[in-house]
């Protein structure tokens, strides 16, 4: 996170932190998706703290793609 | 209030020591237990129970050092708790990093290998199938408590992983099935499941991974075993069991 800050400082770009969970994940189940998701508050405060910006996908992959899509039209 | 809050207040409640906040965002248990309690402590809430925390990066094990070190407490406690969370975690990873065998007995040591074949024929007095352990019905009233601290709670005692672990292997055919089946119930029910921390906890207790031989005997080997007894004197198993009863009650 540090690295990308001082790189997104020196492209004058602002940065953004994106977080989907894996869907199926090997022996994750409802418990473990669950703790998981408690902390997602937290690393949302934390990065605003520092200005960085936070998108939550719903799956992964699909979820990553039309994200950057979306950010390459709009610029 | 908002779920981030829920959950700190709630790690706060399972360390049921006094706390206090570092940067109003990690929870770290100011009073830190000497090394004679802290890793053996017979109650339901003796150790911090941050594994789950580490597990999903909720917290790191940075931050946790600096409050340890920054804490109030006796120096050996400090020194205890600092060795786990350093030398036993950074093992751990370091295990699962460079060994491809990590999830399955293969992972054994040449020692334990020759061992077990010498053993692989000895007849096991009691076997269980999968649900008879997933269920926590065997004899061992002990193994039972542990196993349903885990199902019920999402952890597991850490001085009871291991005897948990060890007996698996003592009710199994053969050590194979036996690995299988921890890791299995280990990963589904463990909210800290599918961690390095866990792998090489299941290796140092069924193959002796880690570990050094110790004096043969059946099924085990030379891998070192763990009896109800003697577990007995170091932990108190007695407590324990009336708690995991506590909470079970309080599940229906």
């Amino acid at each position: 996170m540090d690295v990308a800050v001082e790189l997104g400082n020196e492209l004058g770009k602002p940065v953004v932190a994106f977080l989907a969970p894996a869907p199926f994940y090997s022996h994750a189940n409802l418990s473990h998706y669950r703790f998981l998701a408690c902390g997602i508050p937290d690393i949302e405060e934390g990065l605003s703290k520092r200005n960085i910006g936070f998108v939550r996908g719903r799956i992964l992959i699909t979820a990553l793609q039309s994200f950057v899509n979306r950010s390459a039209q709009r610029s | 209030m908002r779920e981030a809050e829920h959950w700190r207040v709630r790690a706060a409640k399972h360390l049921r020591v006094p706390f206090w906040t570092v940067d109003a965002d990690v929870v770290v248990p100011s009073r830190l237990l000497g090394k004679e309690h802290y890793g053996a402590r017979t109650e339901l809430l003796g150790t911090s129970r941050l594994s789950p925390y580490l597990h999903f990066g909720h917290i790191g094990p940075l931050t946790i050092a600096h409050a340890v070190q920054a804490a109030s407490a006796p120096v050996a406690a400090k020194q205890a708790f600092l060795e786990q969370l350093i030398v036993r975690r950074e093992l751990s990873v370091n295990f699962v990093r460079y060994n491809p065998d990590y999830d399955s007995f293969e992972c054994l040591e040449p020692w334990a290998d020759r061992s077990f074949a010498r053993h692989s024929g000895d007849r096991r007095s009691i076997v269980y199938r999968d649900e008879q352990l997933e269920q926590a019905e065997t004899h061992d009233p002990l193994w039972n408590a542990a196993q349903k601290q885990m199902v019920l709670t999402g952890w597991m005692h850490n001085y009871m992983r291991m005897y948990w672990a060890k007996k698996i292997l003592e009710w199994s055919l053969s050590v194979a099935e036996s690995y299988r089946r921890a890791i299995w119930l280990n990963d589904r029910y463990e909210l800290d499941g599918r961690d390095p921390n866990g792998y090489a906890g299941i290796a140092w207790a069924i193959v002796g991974k880690h570990d050094r031989p110790w004096f043969e005997r059946p099924v085990f080997g030379q891998v070192r075993y763990m009896s109800l007894a003697s577990t007995g004197r170091k932990f108190d198993s007695k407590t324990y069991i009336a708690q995991i009863g506590n909470l079970e009650r309080a599940h229906v």
